[in-house]
């Protein structure tokens, strides 16, 4: 049950992609929350947290998911998401989270809704 | 991981025990036993996967809530037509193991999202509690039709 996050700064450091793969518990979601936060600590307010690599995610998940949203948001910046799943995107519509992040289906479209932020 | 009939009334029925320590990475292990179990009896992908995250949440919510030290049972009594699944804290005394990464004051953890999901996903939900001055059940119990609708 192991979980991978990785970091890296997208187009023009417009955003930071947080890639993550593997299954978002109880017991994973620490390590989600680590890097967000790592990246909220150094400035980066506008992410990209892409989910194709994701399995499962639960309401921990989730929840560190909403943390990091009111967090950036204090500092006017955004996360969105990269989900084409369509068992994780019935959990967003479930708890109609799916009304407060934003979901696109690839980089580039989740990448165009940073656009005019420098 | 123990599987027998169960009693005579109840024709047809088997039944599958499970116990994990109480702790969270063996969360994942029941998660795989009931992802097993809907496989074997055929039940559609999606509410495998409905199932698993029920029993996740049930086992989570059991965990962070546990003012002991608790073991977690997962029983399952399965017929042809139907799943039924019962989550379980057992106390074993002494303080409760912490949950890595997360603190009462995180602000990670919603309880009325876990049982929002839960209600969401199974047919029907029941929590119990075997004390009432804790103010969080400590067996969960949902099921759900096994099988394809006809």
């Amino acid at each position: 049950m192991d979980i991978k996050v990785n970091t890296h700064p997208l187009e023009g450091n417009r955003a930071h992609a947080v890639e993550v793969q593997g299954e978002i518990d109880v017991y994973t979601s620490p390590r989600v929350k680590e890097t967000i936060n790592e990246l909220i600590d150094a400035g980066h307010y506008n992410m990209v947290v892409n989910l194709e690599g994701v399995r499962y995610i639960d309401s921990t998940g989730l929840g560190v998911l909403i943390g990091a949203l009111k967090k950036v948001r204090e500092k006017n910046g955004k996360i969105v998401l990269i989900c084409t799943n369509p068992q994780i995107k019935k959990i967003f519509n479930i708890t109609g989270l799916i009304k407060i992040f934003d979901i696109y289906k690839d980089e580039a479209e989740a990448l165009g809704s940073f656009a005019g932020v420098s | 991981m123990t599987s027998a009939p169960v009693g005579s009334s109840n024709q047809g029925a088997r039944a599958l025990s499970l116990k994990i320590p109480g702790q969270a990475e063996y969360i994942g292990i029941a998660r795989l036993a009931v992802s097993g179990l809907a496989n074997q009896l055929d039940i559609p992908y999606d509410e495998a996967e409905d199932l698993k995250l029920a029993v996740t949440e049930a086992c989570s919510h059991l965990l962070r809530s546990a003012a002991s030290r608790v073991d977690l049972l997962v029983e399952c009594r399965f017929a042809p037509d139907n799943l039924e699944i019962q989550v379980k804290s057992a106390p074993q005394g002494g303080d409760p193991l912490p949950v890595p990464g997360w603190s009462a004051a995180s602000g990670d953890w919603d309880p009325e999202l876990e049982i929002h999901l839960l209600e969401a996903l199974m047919d029907r939900v029941a929590m119990e509690t075997d004390d009432k001055r804790v103010p969080w059940p400590s067996a969960w119990r949902g099921d759900c039709k096994a099988g394809s609708e006809p």
